[in-house]
């Protein structure tokens, strides 16, 4: 027999931590050899070798466009990155759909098509803020996500369209980024956007993603509850932030129901639980009628182990009981 | 580790009389978290370290700010950190290692007055801090901590060197003890020095990763380390970093085809080689890629997947290195890029012909 990649990392692993006796271990090694097979290095240089090309090509395209080369006229410019982008995408044209190669092209157009965009903002000076930049390059990119229907490729778009997000209000803000989540209007409107995002993904699984992975509800949740629990600790101090705290509840507890049974997925019930804890340690923090003395320290710092030890324990349970079942 | 799957592995070494089914039942019960969940309780517990150590803090400053005091309250958090390592819970390892930070920090704290006494006499500094770090990696603790104090003592370390050349080749060192480390995790996997090994292979890999940032992206960081030097008069490192990231990736390409025909292992190694030399502009990605191939040799896939995004913050860090223009760097990663599609285009075909 052979053991799978992931099999010996977890043997390798019990031993370290001296769950294996070192005659088990042996004889585990001695049933099937304990590293990747050559099919599994293959395969993995095969996916690597791709990925990787495309993405650094991807990335001398927007080398060679920041170097701002002066002898060279701006439609042979916009040439190379037209030639680019269309490069990627006769790349996936004649690429099985869905397959390796389709996916590695489209998610270099995607990149490509923000350095197309980052060019024609250099060459014409159009004036445009950066999170213009960014909300045009999630809307252009769109149509070779949706195409693609990869993981990398929606987290690429997930990632630029929060950037566009964030750019927006912290410039619209009177004090930078940091200051921009300072407002209750702002953290809600960013967990909007997720939640749209999130409820996207889980109505419509198969026709975005091809392998249904869970790693961009998983981005997303972060993107929902990241930013509301911050504001919900806050509403304790400013009541300006209660709509805020309010959203966080309202969130948390459907997020727990949801993810807790009809579509378990505990990576985000374990989010939702422990951001209801960071809210509840600030509420502690707040009705301590004596301030933040010896005592008072000591007590919040009991809680916050109690009741994260007991959600760990939780959470950890239905993680084996899952796995087992 | 990541439990995916655990049950099936232990079913299947019960299968083959690795062990009885109560042995297995234990086992289960004693399979660690998933990742995510250990992510979330060490927040967790480092908050609420910070706020018991923020609680003896106002004590401690009531009795006075000197080298003793300090030092005194160095000792008794050290102390408690191993008093709390020996508990053996998630909670107590989180809580032991806030104590050791704050403990090792006080105990440095002593040898020097004030925030000049770092421009003045750094190497004195890194030495108490460097015999510290080493000390707290002796008593039993968590892997966590355990590569925390490898980190600080190999950073302390670095401050020993000092910037320039000597930086370049120490961050090499660390690159192939690293790799060594890895390459040979079946042979040390169940020794009773594992999980010091362990943690010792985690500190090298980040610290040969970060190494490369600053040695091959932005030397006059390097300066930091040692105060006082001009970056205007460091050697560059611009050959022996390229060169020696060129021949660790090499070495680790021939130890892992070594048992292979001739000819493979000669293309393997020209492969690599060609590799090497499209990335000369871009030493970073010859490191990543000789980790990658080290860490995925040990099948360790939350390693597989932080060189892999460390391969990309590099990539972001590159481009504002000013020891190359954006020019020659555009042409360097679109080099490399192409060596990359030619050897999947090389390799594709070579599966087809073969079974």
């Amino acid at each position: 027999m052979s053991w799978t990649s992931r099999e010996v990392g977890q043997l390798l692993e019990l031993a370290e931590a001296g769950l294996l006796e070192p005659a088990e271990f042996e004889q585990a090694a001695r049933l099937g050899e304990l590293k990747p097979t050559r099919d599994a290095w293959l395969d993995a240089a095969d996916r690597l070798f791709v990925f990787a090309g495309v993405l650094l090509i991807a990335t001398a395209v927007i080398f060679f466009f920041a170097w701002n080369w002066a002898d060279m006229h701006r439609f042979t410019k916009l040439g190379v990155a037209v030639a680019a982008l269309a490069g990627c995408t006769a790349t996936a044209f004649f690429s099985r759909p869905f397959g390796l190669p389709w996916r590695a092209a489209l998610l270099g157009a995607a990149v490509t098509t923000g350095a197309a965009l980052a060019l024609v903002g250099q060459i014409y000076q159009t004036g445009a803020d950066v999170w213009e930049l960014f909300a045009a390059w999630a809307v252009l990119m769109l149509p070779f996500v949706l195409l693609a229907r990869s993981t990398a490729s929606w987290c690429l778009w997930l990632v630029v369209a929060n950037a566009a997000l964030l750019r927006f209000i912290s410039e619209t803000a009177w004090i930078n980024f940091v200051g921009a989540l300072f407002a209750p209007r702002h953290l809600l409107i960013i967990a909007a956007l997720n939640v749209a995002l999130l409820l996207a993904f889980e109505v419509f699984p198969a026709r975005l993603l091809e392998i249904p992975r869970r790693h961009v509800h998983r981005l997303a949740a972060l993107g929902v509850i990241a930013p509301l629990t911050f504001g919900a600790c806050i509403g304790w101090w400013e009541r300006e932030f209660l709509p805020v705290t309010i959203g966080f509840v309202a969130v948390a507890t459907i997020m727990a129901g949801l993810y807790y049974r009809p579509r378990r997925d505990l990576p985000i019930l374990a989010l939702a639980v422990f951001g209801a804890i960071a809210v509840m340690t600030s509420a502690l923090v707040r009705v301590l009628p004596r301030g933040l003395d010896f005592l008072a320290l000591n007590l919040v710092a009991l809680f916050v182990i109690g009741s994260s030890a007991g959600a760990a324990v939780w959470i950890a349970r239905l993680y084996r009981r899952d796995r087992a079942s | 580790m990541s439990a995916t799957g655990l049950p099936g592995l232990l079913t299947t070494l019960q299968h083959h009389g690795v062990f009885d089914a109560v042995r297995m039942a234990g086992l289960e019960h004693c399979a660690p978290p998933p990742w995510w969940l250990a992510v979330l309780q060490g927040i967790a517990a480092w908050i609420a370290s910070l706020l018991i150590i923020s609680s003896f803090f106002a004590p401690l400053m009531l009795l006075g700010e000197g080298p003793l005091v300090r030092g005194v309250g160095g000792v008794v958090l050290v102390g408690g950190a191993v008093w709390l390592f020996a508990r053996d819970s998630l909670f107590t390892g989180q809580m032991g290692l806030a104590f050791s930070l704050a403990g090792q920090a006080l105990l440095v704290s002593v040898v020097f007055d004030g925030f000049d006494a770092f421009a003045t006499r750094p190497r004195v500094i890194a030495a108490v801090g460097l015999a510290i770090a080493v000390g707290m990696l002796v008593p039993a603790s968590t892997v966590l901590h355990r590569t925390v104090c490898a980190l600080l003592a190999l950073g302390y370390g670095a401050v020993l060197v000092g910037p320039g050349d000597a930086l370049a080749i120490y961050a090499l060192v660390l690159t192939a003890a690293a790799a060594a480390c890895w390459l040979l995790r079946r042979a040390w996997a169940a020794s009773p020095r594992a999980a010091l090994i362990k943690a010792l292979a985690h500190a090298l890999t980040l610290a040969a990763l970060v190494a490369g940032w600053i040695v091959a992206v932005d030397p006059s960081f390097g300066a930091l380390l040692s105060p006082g030097t001009s970056t205007a008069t460091l050697p560059t490192a611009a050959f022996v970093y390229p060169l020696g990231a060129g021949i660790v990736l090499l070495a680790t390409i021939a130890w892992l085809v070594r048992g292979l025909p001739p000819a493979q292992a000669a293309a393997g190694i020209g492969a690599g080689a060609i590799y090497a030399l499209t990335a000369w502009n871009a030493p970073g990605l010859a490191v990543s890629g000789a980790l990658l191939l080290a860490v995925f040799h040990a099948c360790h896939r939350p390693w597989i997947a932080l060189t892999l995004l460390a391969a990309i913050v590099y990539l972001g860090r590159f481009y504002y290195s000013l020891e190359a223009t954006l020019l020659v760097k555009s042409g360097a990663l679109a080099a490399t890029g192409l060596v990359l599609l030619g050897l999947q285009f090389g390799l594709r075909r070579w599966r087809r012909t073969r079974p």
